[in-house]
């Protein structure tokens, strides 16, 4: 029995998928990258599995809170009067199970629309429903890397990082994921592993990720290193005077 | 006049059909096919928005219904004032005429790359990307409106953001230590001489002692 409930539900949902894809135009299938090449291997994944436990957790608390709720209304309407309590019975049933039905099939469009991408040098995140937004940025750029991790997140083994560029954050009202710094990146149940990438990645570079390319710094950076060895083209014309001179006092023999 | 000709018959009708399914193709939001089959992208082509961004503003504007002229004027001057200019280094975007505005930006100084689509724009086939550098201001420093196929943009930019590719700076980078090096040993070298004839000299007699 549950085994055909959970296969058709599996088709339910299939079918809303592709009618998101269709109608809203949500793209369909993990990203195409092209600033792969040459950018060592290119990880694309989804949030793990236990985030949607996890927002599963919240789905069910919430629905018991409020069809618990709604039923007690009802009682309440039932005892008051019979008639208006067998009138309201269809319409509270309805009030309870579809917007549950809506929130969980949300739930999984949510997941499914959440897309990670991590290479040796960039980082991409794809997310939303309504409104698509991808974020781009590469790994020098990061100025600094959180990770949080709430006690229910706890529980479900998950954490979220939070990569931050030197970029302007959003402004008030709006939405971190569409402007701004902040790469979130939720539901990462290998969080340490996605760290310790990234602050490898970081270690690696040199400069401060504010927009200093190297390109354009080297001829600075070699001018300044001239001064800081000390030794500048008259300092050695001068040793190759005191050499000259040394070489003209005769050698004292022995002898 | 015998071009158009009335779609009630069925010969008109077929090659109408069959003509539209590649327009809506191309016409949907996923622009790697379409792109796969033109030729590379060339971002300095990106002068002008997308005709369909004026179509966007317009229903943007009906959504505050009683206030439509006001907020529809601008968007209207916005777009046809609006210019892009892709060179080596950066990228100019400018617009207004009563009061004009032009944000120039270099790709290396790129912090962010975002690209936002919402569903009305999906539809269209358009997509914005507010790119930001490291300034203070709240919000993206530009926001490209209006483009048709966000991704290969996205890629250009990407791809000349600082760190995406390193392997040129790794190139660069050997040459300025061997010059250095370079130098630094011809110095030595002089040192090393300038002691060993002081030795010649000074060794020598000390051998008596």
């Amino acid at each position: 029995m549950s085994q055909v409930v959970e296969r058709s539900a599996e088709w339910i949902y299939r079918g809303v998928w592709r009618s998101v894809v269709e109608c809203f135009r949500v793209p369909d299938g993990p990203p195409r990258l092209s600033f792969q090449q040459r950018q060592g291997e290119l990880r694309v994944f989804h949030p793990s599995r236990n985030y949607l436990r996890y927002l599963k957790f919240y789905f069910w608390i919430g629905l018991v809170v409020i069809d618990v709720g709604i039923l007690i209304g009802w009682l309440l309407i039932l005892q008051a009067s019979y008639f208006w309590g067998s009138l309201t019975a269809v319409p509270a049933l309805v009030i309870a199970v579809v917007p549950d039905v809506i929130a969980y099939i949300a739930i999984h469009l949510r997941y499914d629309t959440i897309w990670y991408g991590v290479s040796e040098r960039g980082l991409f995140i794809r997310r939303g429903i309504w409104l698509i937004s991808e974020h781009t940025i590469t790994i020098e750029n990061i100025q600094n890397l959180s990770v949080t991790q709430g006690p229910v997140e706890q529980v479900f083994g998950i954490a979220t990082v939070v990569v931050e560029t030197a970029g302007a954050e959003a402004g008030e009202g709006a939405d971190a994921f569409l402007v701004g710094n902040k790469s979130i990146m939720v539901g990462l149940d290998r969080a340490d592993e996605v760290k310790e990438l990234i602050f490898q990645q970081i270690r690696a570079c040199r400069s401060t990720g504010l927009g200093d390319d190297p390109r354009e710094i080297r001829p600075a950076v070699s001018a300044s290193q001239q001064k800081t060895s000390g030794w500048t083209e008259q300092d050695r014309q001068l040793l190759q005077e005191i050499l000259a001179e040394v070489k003209r006092q005769p050698i004292p023999d022995a002898g | 006049m015998s071009s158009n000709p009335e779609p009630s018959t069925s010969t008109g009708q077929l090659p109408e059909v069959e003509r539209s399914m590649p327009v809506s193709d191309s016409g949907s939001w996923d622009p790697s096919a379409a792109s796969a089959a033109q030729e590379p992208f060339n971002a300095a082509k990106i002068e002008r928005p997308d005709p369909a961004l004026l179509n966007y503003y317009f229903l943007v504007s009906l959504c505050s219904l009683p206030m439509f002229p006001i907020v529809f004027v601008p968007l209207l001057i916005r777009y046809h004032t609006m210019r892009y200019r892709f060179d080596e280094d950066g990228v100019a975007m400018s617009w207004g005429f009563f009061f004009r505005k032009e944000v120039y930006l270099t790709y290396g100084r790129l912090q962010d790359i975002h690209v936002t689509r919402n569903i009305i724009e999906r539809w269209m086939g358009l997509a914005k990307l507010p790119i930001q550098t490291a300034s203070g201001a709240h919000g993206a420093t530009m926001t490209i409106e209006g483009i048709r196929s966000p991704e290969p943009l996205r890629d250009f930019l990407y791809s000349r953001m600082r760190g995406a590719r390193h392997e040129d700076a790794d190139g660069d980078r050997p040459t300025a230590v061997n010059e250095e090096s370079h130098q630094a040993t011809s110095v030595t070298a002089l040192l090393v001489e300038i002691r060993d004839e002081l030795r010649k000299r000074n060794v020598s007699p000390g051998d008596d002692q």
